[in-house]
């Protein structure tokens, strides 16, 4: 609830605040944010159901504006679905660069990121269950997508984006089962808060 | 399905035949007329219509497929005759005319198996009544997962359409363990098989006590005296079974499903010549209500459950149960046979478990010729071979996937449907 009163304040600050752009600031410096967000997430297989499950999303990040249009850093990842018997978990850990191309007038952004993904899918089990393996796989991902950023007071800026990432194929595996050429898509909406 | 035809067989034609049955593959159907068969099975004109059956001979020879090897068979009818309304007074389960596989497997031709075994080997002939032919199928089955982590993300989904010869209504089934099977099914991950062979189901000469399946019953010879051991088994009721939950006591209620439920568990395999297993599939074929038991104490073993609505033990136990009451209407038919269209007990409900479908047939090819029990598997047809087809895949994940009852709830019976069916 903390948060989300947070992000209202937010969002009606930057209503009212001038827009400060990369362009305005020194050329090189860090910048951090963290946001939340919503996915549908697919996994395809041969046998796989490719149900697209939506789940709640969150995201850390950090790194260095290197010019006025172009910033590169890590962002780590998470989404998360919970059913009845089981939980979905899918984290990702991704070098990811920031490209301003617009003027000042349209502070949009493209991003892209490439990095590693783990995807598991666990038993909820209940208390005298037997508890089945989980299903897990490791991936190469990559993630593209587009964000606007509004500016507010104090360095801070309020990021709507939306994401696409994609995982080449790798196998998931449950025990000695191994379901091969696996690949999972995530498309994400979110709204993180930056600093600077 | 039904074909109207002269039973005047055209032996001439053989020649102009043969380039169709060429092509004929393993579809369980061929695209030559009844008209153009070389001549009939030994299954085929078999039936003859007992006291209650109002349909002729002849009427039951229309229902008719040429088989694989261009002999006529019977196949699926309705328990009456739509167009001329006489009753059969039999049935042979779900009308396969609606299953998605039809259309490539066709009319299944009822013994086509048990001929190709007389020309496999003429010394063990094997030949089934026509009632026993039992047909099943369901679309779009949704397979099951052994866990519920699996179960969340993975799904196959399964056509499937079998046949099994049961008898469920004479002594066969105590001694004998072949029965005619065929067994087809297309799965979503690319699991495909149509099989068609003499199944060898549990041991020869004996069955196993379906109240308790460690108690073997050894009943006497098989038939073929040489008939193979198969996986699986046959449980059948027996008359320990009867007195534990049919016959029960003032205040019971009799157990219909514990006491009186065959259940004929397959587990068979299809394997080359050098035993390597190209495929493997355990379908469990039960019959509830059976028209039988085994009774050691009657002279041919076969106990009759319609008997048993009138029997009372020295105890005072006694079979209570609707089914009873419904078939005697409440005790009021006093001499009801066990082949009264009447009696509930005449083996009308039967359901499958589909079960488990490994196909470890990577390399292809997807067609192979096997014996009549699915062994000795080559390349080329030989003398009584049957064409097989296995989808040169291997579903084999380590993932235990199975799957579901199918017709669970139906019930086969119609107007004047009796034992033996």
């Amino acid at each position: 609830m903390l948060t989300a009163r947070a992000l209202v304040v937010l969002v009606l600050l930057s209503c009212s605040a001038p827009q400060l752009l990369p362009a305005q600031r020194s050329e090189r410096s860090i910048y951090l944010h963290g946001g939340i967000g919503a996915a549908f997430t697919r996994v395809d297989c041969d046998i796989c159901t490719g149900d697209r499950k939506l789940g709640i999303t969150f995201s850390l990040g950090a790194g260095s504006r290197l010019s006025q249009k172009l910033a590169l850093g890590l962002e780590a990842g998470g989404w998360n679905k919970g059913e009845t018997d089981v939980t979905n978990f899918l984290g990702t850990l991704l070098a990811v660069a920031y490209w301003y191309p617009a003027s000042n007038r349209t502070p949009y952004f493209l991003k892209a990121g490439i990095g590693a993904a783990s995807y598991k899918v666990d038993d909820r089990v209940a208390e005298g269950e037997e508890d089945a393996d989980p299903i897990r796989s490791k991936m190469f991902a990559a993630q593209l997508g587009i964000g606007y950023r509004f500016r507010v007071p104090g360095d801070f800026s309020l990021n709507p984006y939306v994401t696409l990432l994609g995982t080449m194929k790798a196998d998931l595996e449950q025990g000695n089962t191994r379901i091969t050429s696996a690949s999972l898509t995530l498309i994400q909406l979110g709204l993180n808060v930056g600093w600077r | 399905m039904r074909r109207q035809h002269s039973t005047r067989f055209r032996y001439a034609s053989l020649l102009a035949v043969l380039p169709s049955l060429a092509v004929i593959g393993c579809d369980s159907t061929s695209t030559v007329s009844p008209e153009n068969a070389l001549g009939p099975s030994r299954a085929y004109d078999i039936w003859q219509p007992g006291a209650d059956d109002t349909c002729t001979p002849e009427i039951h020879n229309s229902y008719s497929v040429v088989g694989p090897d261009g002999l006529l068979y019977p196949t699926w009818h309705p328990p009456v005759d739509p167009a001329s309304g006489c009753s059969f007074g039999h049935e042979h389960g779900r009308d396969p005319s609606g299953s998605d596989l039809y259309g490539e497997v066709g009319a299944i031709p009822f013994g086509y198996a048990n001929e190709v075994l007389d020309s496999f080997d003429p010394t063990v002939p094997r030949h089934e009544d026509h009632v026993g032919h039992k047909i099943e199928w369901e679309n779009d089955v949704e397979m099951r997962f052994g866990d519920d982590v699996a179960a969340s993300l993975f799904t196959v989904r399964c056509d499937v359409l079998t046949k099994l010869h049961q008898g469920s209504h004479s002594k066969d089934a105590f001694t004998n363990n072949l029965h005619e099977l065929a067994y087809h099914i297309r799965c979503t991950d690319g699991t495909e098989l149509h099989v068609t062979v003499i199944a060898a189901i549990g041991t020869p000469g004996e069955f196993v006590s379906s109240c308790d399946r460690d108690r073997h019953i050894v009943v006497g010879s098989a038939v073929p005296a040489n008939s193979p051991e198969g996986g699986g088994k046959r449980a059948i009721p027996d008359r320990a079974c009867v007195e534990e939950h049919i016959l029960v006591s003032e205040g019971e209620e009799s157990n219909l499903s514990s006491g009186l439920r065959e259940s004929w568990e397959i587990s068979q395999s299809i394997r080359t010549e050098s035993g390597r297993r190209l495929a493997s599939f355990n379908p469990y074929f039960q019959v509830l209500f059976p028209s039988r038991y085994y009774d050691p104490a009657q002279p041919d073993g076969v106990g009759r459950t319609i008997d048993l609505c009138y029997e009372v033990e020295a105890n005072g136990d006694r079979a209570r149960a609707e089914r009873c009451d419904e078939s005697t209407t409440d005790g009021t038919i006093l001499d009801m046979v066990y082949s009264d269209p009447r009696s509930l007990f005449n083996g009308v409900q039967r359901f499958v478990d589909i079960n488990s479908n490994t196909v470890t047939n990577e390399d292809g090819p997807s067609t192979w010729y096997t014996d009549p029990f699915g062994k000795n598997a080559t390349l080329e047809p030989f003398a009584g071979s049957i064409r097989q087809f296995i989808a040169a895949i291997n579903n084999d994940r380590g993932i235990r996937i199975s799957g579901p009852a199918l017709g669970r709830d139906r019930d086969y019976g119609g107007p004047g449907v009796h034992s033996p069916n």
